[in-house]
């Protein structure tokens, strides 16, 4: 015969699978949903752009048209799509880690609409960033409609942002590093399985739809001579640098503009685009994200002088459209910038040793990605981006020694990443990937507590529910100094009191029990304690699970992590 | 469960719809996109057939990169690219081509023009070969033949004789019975050294249309190789009666006759005809080395002055015309290994030491 535990954990255990089936499922679905969605941004913000700006068009539109894209975005922003605003990237961060995975429907259509109008105005910004807003933002909505758990809305976030990014940048293996690496902050976060699925079938529905061209069209390239890593070794400080400039500037003009009256927010992001227009007026590369441009320069067709004022150019007006709270990301810019800062380099360098350095289209390759590395400070990705954008092995060894240089440069002139800096000039205090990793490396045997007193099997029901109660607890371990029984929670009490008599009938021979081992981070014991509903969990020994090594509570717990428990609060559900 | 079926729908039915709008976008896109990298095409193709090579490269490198599949529009800023001496850029695009398919034709050609301007022959002629075995696209009409002409105008360049010949001879399989292409293959025989070859298919091409003026041109001029100084002469007066220019054709009649004149292998000359000749072509051989400036020394000049210098009595024996011919022979070899090609006022001496060598 089951018992009462046996029964929910059956129930608990088939629930568990069957939502693992749906995410699955729903994975496979976001994969498609997402890539048809940003397929489609893609599509119409190009086409919207070609119409808008066109080469051949007069000098004045170049001006008109981004400062009123801006306006329109601004009031758009305001009145109607308050979440839409900016990147994208610490807004999906934020759903991830603060708001318990929600993202609206409304914030998705607000994003998809302000970006599609900034972008295809001429805006100086990314579309990667906002579409992976719009990929989590979908995974998060087709999660709660299809009545997932919070925890499975939350763990669907990254695959929305993965299926995204895979089909805006056209790189599914680096989707999935980024949003492993900086959305989650884990690259063995569980839902490693839901983000390859998502970010293969959004490449797929990419492919079907656009055929196979890549990103950019990147000429074959080899390293000429070895004294060419110095020269990449520079181009990495160089890029690195940059990449400081870039993020200093942002967050100043970002923080102005916060100062300013909440009444003029409608109007500020048309500063930027007035900016931008006025820069275009002269320079009509700075306008949209550049990319054709970034293609000629990868070709290695161009002129000194202009790549160089195009890296100038766009490090100001993406800064200033970011800042003055366009809709739009910085994924795009940082490529540009970094494929001028490269191509300078590249150029410099080829004119001084033209027989030991490669055409200079190869460095703009390498300062694509050390500047993403530098801004974004996600190094994995951009090695793998730019290594998925070119199928060419050869220039893995130079941009893996210029993006390391950039982002220790970039880490030590600016410790605060730019996503975590934006959202805490918001007043958000987001996770940084560093401190993760030190609550991550927190193990459960420097927190538990021994010395304490178990429940004693013989227990009669009635007295082992007031010494719950005495000890202020809904759950305790049993046994004795040699063997641990189980771990008996105030509710199954009672709803066994009817039944049994002692603990030791109501956990029968072979209970199952909550426990964690001592080498255990702690976030895997709030992990257990959250899933089985208890605010103690034993601490038992490897070797045997009966032996007991200590107790684990919560408020150790959120001690550890320097949270303040209210005791208030505190209950089965607290975690 | 009806709720969940519903979403279910409704998923399916947006994603239908997207579908369609990323379908129709898509089209949409390529549409525009291709027609603007027509336009540019065209704009750039005429520039560059106009002779304007450097303003043909925006428009042709803007309809490269909107459409990256048209192998035509690569060809073409690719010519542009070797026509301004972007000679880099130009061989990463045909290495992208040719990387994707190694076994075209028009993409071999393009590389061997390339590797031409780089001074690459070697590789240039290994590209041409490739590109008259490669393959071409159905609707072109079949070009191996006007590949290889272009070819065998590098080897001529290159003054390659043998590799040329060798390039005409095959021509010549594939020239089926086009009379112009005949006419220029037996140009070519003369280049390439086989005059013989040459006559044949003048006398051939005449036998069909004996009134071209042209064809006994070149009938002179491989008469005129072969020796046939005479025969030479009677086939530039014909061209000449056929309407030819008289000029050029009153030189090479000019030339025959000089040449004619100079011949010491006639059988029917006495031995003190064939000797003046000898002497009259040692003269010959020294002033073009003097003219040339370089290969002997005062004491050899002074030593062929002093044999031209000697006089002799009677029928002089036929060693002592021998021995001045092969001076002679000694000497423009000289002339030739030390200043190259001979000048239109060596011609006469440059043909009678061909006949003698022969």
């Amino acid at each position: 015969m089951q018992t009462a535990s046996e029964g929910t954990t059956v129930r608990l255990s088939g629930f568990r699978d069957r939502e693992a089936q749906l995410t699955i499922l729903l994975s496979l679905v976001i994969g498609v949903s997402v890539g048809l969605v940003v397929v489609a941004f893609i599509l119409l913000t190009g086409r919207l752009a070609a119409r808008l700006h066109p080469d051949t068009g007069a000098a004045w539109r170049r001006v008109v048209i981004p400062t009123i894209g801006s306006l329109v975005t601004g009031f758009l922003l305001v009145r109607y799509f308050p979440n839409a605003r900016g990147s994208g990237i610490p807004q999906t961060k934020y759903a991830l880690f603060i708001n318990n995975g929600y993202i609206s429907l409304r914030t998705v259509i607000g994003k998809f609409v302000c970006c599609a109008t900034s972008l295809a105005s001429g805006i100086a910004l990314g579309r990667e960033g906002p579409s992976a807003q719009i990929g989590a933002g979908i995974a998060s909505v087709l999660g709660r409609r299809f009545g997932l758990s919070t925890e499975r809305v939350k763990a669907l976030v990254p695959v929305g942002c993965s299926a995204a990014l895979a089909a805006a940048f056209n790189t599914p293996i680096a989707a999935v590093l980024f949003s492993l690496e900086e959305i989650v902050g884990d690259m063995h976060a569980p839902v490693l399985g839901s983000v390859v699925i998502a970010s293969a079938t959004s490449w797929m529905t990419l492919h079907l739809i656009l055929g196979d061209q890549p990103l950019f069209h990147v000429p074959a390239y080899q390293l000429v001579h070895p004294a060419e890593f110095g020269i990449y070794a520079i181009l990495g400080v160089v890029g690195g640098l940059g990449s400081v400039c870039f993020v200093k500037l942002l967050l100043a003009i970002r923080a102005r503009f916060l100062k300013f009256p909440k009444s003029t927010a409608w109007l500020q992001p048309s500063a930027g685009g007035l900016l931008v227009g006025l820069i275009a007026w002269f320079v009509p590369e700075v306008l949209g994200v550049g990319y054709q441009y970034v293609d000629t320069v990868l070709g290695g067709d161009f002129v000194l002088k202009t790549v160089v004022l195009l890296a100038i150019l766009k490090l100001i007006a993406t800064p200033a459209c970011y800042g003055s709270g366009n809709a739009g990301g910085i994924f795009g810019p940082s490529l540009f910038i970094g494929a001028m800062i490269g191509g300078s380099v590249g150029s410099v360098a080829h004119s001084l040793f033209p027989d030991i350095t490669a055409n200079p289209g190869a460095y703009a390759l390498v300062g694509m990605g050390a500047l993403f590395a530098g801004i974004v400070r996600t190094p994995l990705t951009s090695v793998i981006m730019i290594f998925e954008m070119t199928r060419d092995y050869s220039i893995i060894v130079p941009l893996m020694i210029s993006n390391l240089i950039s982002f220790v440069i970039s880490y030590e002139l600016q410790r605060e990443p730019i996503y975590e800096a934006l959202a805490l000039q918001e007043g958000v205090f987001l996770p940084t990937g560093e401190s993760r990793e030190e609550l991550a490396g927190i193990r459960v045997a420097e927190v538990m507590q021994s010395g304490f007193d178990l429940l004693p099997p013989d227990l009669d029901l009635g007295a082992a529910q007031r010494r719950l109660q005495d000890m202020g607890r809904n759950a305790w371990p049993v046994g004795d100094a040699q063997h641990l029984s189980g771990v008996v929670t105030a509710r199954e009490i009672e709803e066994r009191k009817g039944t049994a008599a002692t603990l030791r009938e109501m956990l029968g021979a072979n209970a199952t029990f909550p426990y964690v081992h001592p080498d255990h981070p702690l976030s895997l014991a709030l992990e257990r304690m959250g899933f089985a509903a208890v605010d103690t969990i034993p601490v038992v020994s490897r070797a045997n699970l009966r032996e007991l090594c200590g107790i684990l509570t919560l408020p150790d717990v959120l001690a550890a992590y320097g949270v303040h428990h209210h005791s208030g609060t505190e209950g089965g559900h607290g975690t | 469960m009806g709720r969940k079926w519903g979403l279910m729908i409704t998923i399916a039915a947006t994603m239908g719809a997207l579908w369609g709008i990323d379908v129709f976008l898509a089209r949409t896109e390529r549409a525009e996109v291709s027609g603007e990298a027509r336009r540019d095409y065209e704009a750039g193709s005429a520039r560059l057939a106009a002779g304007h090579a450097t303003d043909a490269v925006d428009p042709l490198r803007k309809a490269h990169t909107q459409d990256r599949s048209n192998r035509q529009y690569t060809l073409r800023l690719v010519a542009a690219l070797v026509e301004t001496g972007k000679l880099d850029e130009a061989g990463r695009l045909l290495a992208d081509l040719l990387e994707h398919n190694p076994n075209d034709g028009e993409t071999s050609l393009a590389e061997a023009r390339l590797l031409v301007r780089e001074g690459e022959w070697e590789n240039a002629l290994a590209y041409y070969h490739r590109a008259i075995y490669g393959s071409w696209d159905s609707k072109a009409a079949s070009p191996q033949t006007t590949v290889r002409l272009e070819l065998v105008n590098v080897l001529v360049q290159r003054g390659l004789q043998k590799d040329l010949l060798a390039e005409v001879l095959l021509l010549e399989t594939e020239a089926a019975k086009d009379p112009q292409l005949l006419r220029r293959i037996a140009q070519l025989y003369l280049i390439a050294g086989s005059p013989a070859r040459a006559e044949t298919i003048y006398r051939a091409l005449l036998h069909d249309d004996m009134d071209d003026p042209g064809l006994y041109s070149g009938l002179g001029d491989a008469e005129l190789a072969l020796g046939n100084y005479r025969v030479a002469e009677a086939a530039f007066q014909n061209a000449i009666r056929n309407g030819a220019e008289r000029n050029r054709l009153e030189q090479r009649i000019q030339l025959a006759g000089s040449v004619a004149e100079l011949d010491p292998t006639l059988r029917r000359l006495t031995s003190m005809e064939k000797f003046d000749r000898a002497v009259r072509i040692l003269q010959l051989a020294l002033d073009a080395l003097k003219q040339c400036g370089r290969g002997y020394s005062a004491e050899q000049i002074a030593g062929v002055e002093k044999l031209l210098a000697a006089r002799v009595r009677g029928n002089p024996a036929n060693e002592l015309a021998e021995q001045r011919l092969s001076t002679a022979e000694q000497i423009w070899q000289e002339r030739i290994d030390a200043c190259g090609a001979s000048t239109s006022v060596e011609e006469p001496l440059r043909l009678v030491m061909a006949k003698i060598a022969q």
